[in-house]
């Protein structure tokens, strides 16, 4: 087979929103399962609520989740009203769809479609909350989120699932793989992240003068926990949903995904104990999300050996990620940028060096490593712009004093903790 | 010109006091004449500086380095207000929380000068090399709210010594709260922000306990 043919190939297996709409889930069955996958895609959120919610000192949990509320639901509106189009609409020069914009004629299977691709969407925007807690303000995360759904994730989107109409993106056309979203939706936002959490500076007292770095260790680890569970959980539906059918290549890609989160923690935990580091569970279970964003790209064409040897190396990926984040005084409260940017790009390119139908090929990679190129140089400075842009218009940044007494408090008004947080002016004199 | 000149005298004086214990007459005279030359009358004066400048021509150890910044400090300040005795003293007198000095002022001063004294032992007890950066820390935070560099001194006074000159005009409620949310983000920098969060609300609770509590409420100052 030639090169061209084979790469045909490899993208007809592995992208399956690629497929045109109008032959997109008119099977019941395959409806059904997609709708499903969409709610236990929706379930992440609580997940990713409750992780971040853990992480954060408990003066800052309502804030936080707060934003996860947030960035759903103007992601939704965002994606619904712009992004979709742009990802998915008729795309003429592979760079953006430019139709379907605000749908309201949609087919049942497209309207599917559309519910799990806004899940999607906001899981990438929702990425980004967890990295700037405890310090931005929450309108204009809000607005941040509203350009994350709405431009800089649609239109990379584009460039490798799009279109689901007319046309196709210029990364899809070259073969790119990534089935379920390790570049388009975690790198994206863990990119978009990255961009934040420098715009914003590291919180009041996180790094020491000389250079030392401050623990400030969350509120409440077993909702971390927790939190990953369901993220685990809601995993299955987003690569299990992806295949777009009802049929038995969920089989392999939900083992995959298994196997891959299993083999993360095991290698975190494992690494931990070489470097004779204390096992942490916030380490280890963020062990879990580096497989899991790791063996999305190529859950579904890759055999399950690679999917733990992919999820192994996704755990020093992770914690060394982390490393040097903090070496370079860069603030991620959830360790979201090694997880979802630095996992995510490695993910990528493992589904083009472990691909089930030859190893290590060299003309894949070569586009495995373009599309990663190129999710950073399209979502990193665009999202610095845009946090750049919006702080020029309003304080991005909490007041000294707001992160003193917490932004559930400055922010909203109301603590998560009313029976302990005793130390909030509610408890005393109004300042 | 009368006030700049005496208050000049009386920095050699709070000088001359501190470094007689770490150096001899030649060296000090060099650092009066450095202080002269290069410090004196500015409104501003770099501590650190000026100590390391004098170790440039005297070798110091690193904990006698940092007992002279903090005596220097104490000293200026007073200097900046008080007479060369007080001056001395200060900069000499070591602080003690059992011989801790009743403060006086208005209930909302009292609690708030309880507050930040609580704020100087635990910083105290965590050594030099978070009280030194918290005393930099603090110098950039008053600046930063535009508070007048004087209270940023006496705060530091009360901070390192315990106690302050009662002619100290703390100003209205709104500004010691601006002073407060200062020493907060001056601990934060220092000694992180999980160390912070526990002194501002362990030091509530100790503000608390005092009479003037019941007329004023420490919680105004979280």
């Amino acid at each position: 087979m030639s090169t061209g043919k084979r790469l045909l190939f490899v993208g007809m297996l592995c992208m399956p929103h690629s497929v045109h709409a109008q032959d997109l889930l008119t099977d019941p069955a395959d409806l059904i399962w997609v709708c499903v996958s969409a709610a236990l895609v929706f379930f992440m959120q609580a997940g990713f609520a409750l992780l971040e919610g853990g992480l954060v000192r408990g003066k800052n949990s309502v804030n936080v989740i707060m934003k996860n509320y947030a960035d759903l639901c103007v992601g939704v509106l965002a994606f619904w009203a712009i992004g979709f189009g742009l990802m998915f609409g008729d795309n003429a020069t592979g760079w953006f769809g430019a139709s379907h914009f605000v749908p309201d004629a949609l087919t049942g299977g497209e309207s599917g479609f559309l519910v799990f691709q806004m899940m999607f969407a906001a899981t990438a925007a929702t990425i980004v909350s967890g990295t700037v807690a405890e310090r931005m303000r929450f309108a204009p995360y809000a607005i941040g989120a509203v350009a994350i759904t709405g431009v800089i994730y649609p239109v990379y989107g584009s460039w490798v699932w799009g279109s689901a109409f007319e046309g196709s993106g210029w990364l899809a056309a070259r073969g790119f793989i990534d089935f379920a979203g390790s570049t388009v939706v975690h790198s994206v936002g863990g990119w978009c992240a990255l961009a934040a959490a420098l715009v914003l500076g590291p919180r009041l007292g996180r790094f020491g003068s000389d250079g030392s770095v401050r623990p400030i260790p969350g509120h409440s680890l077993p909702s971390v926990a927790l939190g990953v569970f369901i993220l685990w959980l809601g995993w299955f539906g987003f690569n299990g949903g992806s295949t777009l059918a009802a049929d038995a290549s969920i089989g392999p890609v939900l083992l995959n995904t298994n196997l891959a989160a299993a083999a993360g923690v095991v290698g975190t935990m494992l690494l931990l104990a070489v470097l004779r580091r204390p096992v942490l569970i916030t380490t280890s279970v963020n062990g879990a999300l580096a497989g899991l964003v790791a063996i999305t790209a190529g859950c579904g064409s890759m055999s399950p050996g690679f999917a733990v040897l992919t999820g192994f190396v996704a755990a020093p990926v992770a914690v060394f990620g982390a490393d040097l984040l903090l070496r370079l005084r860069v603030d991620d409260v959830v360790g979201a940028i090694p997880v979802h940017g630095f996992c995510g790009a490695w993910g990528t390119l493992a589904a083009g060096l472990f691909h089930v139908d030859g190893l290590f090929q060299i003309d894949v990679i070569v586009i495995q490593l373009l599309g990663i190129g190129a999710a950073f140089l399209w979502a990193f400075p665009l999202a610095w712009l845009c946090f750049m842009v919006i702080g020029w218009v309003m304080p991005l940044r909490a007041e000294p004093v707001h992160e003193q007494r917490g932004l559930d408090y400055t922010e909203h008004a109301e603590v998560g903790y009313p029976e302990f947080q005793s130390d909030l002016p509610h408890a005393g004199a109004r300042s | 010109m009368a006030a700049v000149t005496d208050r000049h005298a009386r920095e050699r004086a709070v000088i001359r006091q501190v470094l007689s214990s770490q150096i001899d007459e030649p060296g000090i005279q060099r650092a009066l004449e450095l202080w002269d030359r290069q410090y004196a009358g500015r409104k501003s004066v770099p501590i650190i500086e000026f100590v390391n400048a004098i170790e440039a021509v005297q070798a110091l150890e690193s904990k006698a380095r940092h007992g002279l910044r903090l005596e220097l400090y104490r000293g200026m300040i007073q200097a900046a207000a008080g007479s060369v005795a007080q001056a001395a003293r200060a900069a000499t007198t070591r602080p003690s929380p059992a011989a801790r000095p009743q403060l006086d002022g208005t209930p909302a001063e009292i609690v708030f000068m309880r507050l930040v004294q609580h704020y100087g032992d635990a910083l105290r007890e965590l050594g030099p090399q978070v009280s030194q950066p918290f005393l930099a820390a603090l110098r950039l935070a008053v600046d930063s709210r535009k508070l007048p560099a004087m209270l940023g001194d006496a705060v530091a006074t009360i901070a390192m010594r315990g106690s302050v000159s009662a002619s100290v005009q703390w100003g209205n409620t709104a500004r010691m709260q601006m002073l407060a949310q200062a020493v907060y983000e001056a601990a934060c920098k220092a000694a992180g922000p999980v160390a912070a969060d526990r002194m501002l609300l362990d030091g509530i609770e100790v503000a608390e306990a005092l009479p003037a509590a019941k007329l004023f409420s420490p919680r105004q100052f979280l």
